[in-house]
């Protein structure tokens, strides 16, 4: 039981935003998927949620591809930043009809939690969605997400725009329908350290493929970041995988992921820390910049 | 599949056939030529469509639809039956609202349904390939320039073509009425391909 991307390619004319990207989403668990802009989250998700044909390979849930899958497809809900431009059409829709678009095609929309979520969020339903805040356009995708029942569903930038008691009832909605249902969430989001709480798995990407993808408490209890002298960090750290590493004046820091039965020696010229998720992702993604 | 939010995208043109008839319904009483009227009240119908914009509103069901997890067939399907299902209640509506004005006697109802119905599916095309236009090389003025330039081409010829259909005339033959029927059927077969293409490389864009 679970959703797999192989060989996922994409590309949007000569620019290739995918490659070969191999990827296993196991039923029952919440995913958090960070990148950099333009690392392909959501190309990622939409491609997986059939909204963007792949150049190659293939996505299938349970062993059946989802392309052209009514079957699959029922299961499947990638809610996202909504595009409010006269182009896309949206300008017009208000809130109501919006949701009852929603409503006609998820197959197991559940209508009665659609409306609690309305009530909850205080969004007026007689609103144009043109009319409406970047915070409350994300309630209406929010709303759209959890009421939409898919067994997999893909949350892109579900906080954007809200407020910190508002990105506080979305994790804690969030985690009483995962409680209750056993649904598979993706959230993509670069508010990391509020969402880690909430990700059992983490899935990093990086240039159009999945640098790391592992429990979330894992990876952050094998994650040290070393400080001190120079030369006792690199004795320290020697043989080991570090990442970011900056020097200042004589000192040095840098960011370590042991692998099982490592450990970094004691020494009193460094200083070992535990990291957050999100100076794991900036070891990993970031770059020094210089000007 | 769910046919709905389709079918209710075929009332926006409908609304706005409806309302141009009821526009040019008014105006009729106050005199004037009626076989012109009539033209003017199908190329207002027209415009109106293009105005209300009903373009936009295929233009919104189609990221809906695949974004709520519609697969592309069903999607093709529903863009085809909102553009058949807007043009049959456009035309049925001008039938009915024309023999209301008592002007079926210049061009009968079997004459002016075909007529009507091939004419709204070829606008129907037309619209349609402004929609691809849009959405290939899309952007708000290119949008505005298209629909302007399309309500421009769409009022002339269905004044001319319709307005002055002359019962007694070509352009109100029997053989003129069907021709424009096959010529929209056709239309809509044509751009069949093009739809496919269009829907299943549409990306729903953020």
């Amino acid at each position: 039981m679970a959703m797999v991307c192989n060989q996922l390619c994409k590309a949007y004319g000569k620019k290739e935003v995918l490659h070969n990207l191999n990827l296993t989403l196991e039923k029952g668990k919440i995913y958090g998927l960070i990148g950099r802009n333009g690392a392909g989250k959501t190309t990622l998700l939409s491609i997986m949620s059939n909204q963007n044909p792949a150049s190659g390979g293939s996505v299938t849930l349970d062993g059946e591809n989802i392309w052209e899958n009514r079957k699959a497809l029922d299961r499947i809900c990638f809610s996202r930043e909504l595009n409010i431009t006269a182009e896309s059409g949206l300008a017009q829709y208000t809130v109501k009809r919006y949701l009852a678009a929603a409503g006609a095609f998820f197959a197991h929309w559940d209508k009665e939690l659609a409306e609690r979520l309305v009530k909850l969020f205080g969004l007026d339903v007689k609103k144009k969605l043109s009319k409406l805040s970047k915070g409350m356009l994300s309630m209406v995708t929010i709303t759209v997400a959890l009421a939409s029942k898919a067994d997999y569903t893909f949350l892109d930038e579900p906080v954007a725009g809200l407020d910190v008691v508002a990105r506080e009832q979305f994790y804690s909605l969030l985690l009483q329908e995962y409680t209750e249902t056993g649904r598979t969430f993706v959230i993509s989001t670069h508010i990391i350290e509020e969402a880690a709480d909430v990700m059992e798995e983490v899935i990093i990407l990086k240039d159009g493929a999945i640098a790391l993808m592992e429990n979330t408490q894992d990876l952050i209890d094998r994650a040290r970041y070393v400080t001190g002298l120079c030369e006792a960090v690199e004795d320290a750290t020697a043989g080991l995988q570090t990442h970011h590493p900056r020097k200042t004046g004589r000192s040095k820091s840098v960011t370590v992921l042991l692998r099982e039965g490592e450990q970094i020696p004691e020494n009193p010229d460094i200083t070992v820390q535990s990291v957050s998720l999100q100076n794991i992702f900036l070891a990993l993604c970031g770059e020094e910049v210089s000007l | 599949m769910r046919l709905v939010p389709w079918l209710k995208t075929a009332l926006i043109p409908w609304a706005a056939a409806l309302l141009a008839s009821l526009i040019f319904g008014l105006l009729k009483y106050t005199g004037g030529d009626p076989i012109i009227q009539r033209g003017y009240f199908l190329a207002v119908a027209f415009a109106l469509q293009l105005i209300l914009p009903a373009s936009l509103t295929y233009s919104a069901t189609l990221p809906l639809s695949i974004s709520f997890g519609s697969t592309r067939k069903e999607a093709l399907i529903g863009l085809l039956i909102s553009r058949i299902a807007s043009a049959v209640l456009c035309a049925a509506t001008a039938v009915i609202l024309d023999l209301l004005s008592g002007s079926a006697a210049l061009l009968p109802a079997a004459k002016l349904l075909p007529l009507a119905l091939g004419a709204y599916l070829l606008a129907g095309t037309f619209s349609g390939l402004l929609g691809k236009a849009c959405l290939r090389w899309g952007n708000g003025i290119g949008y505005g320039l298209l629909s302007a330039a399309s309500m421009v081409v769409v009022i002339v010829v269905m004044t001319v073509v319709i307005g002055t259909a002359d019962p007694s005339g070509l352009l109100g033959s029997f053989t003129v009425s069907y021709a424009v029927l096959a010529a929209g059927i056709v239309s809509v077969l044509l751009m069949l391909p093009f739809d496919k293409m269009t829907v299943y490389n549409y990306t729903v864009k953020v």
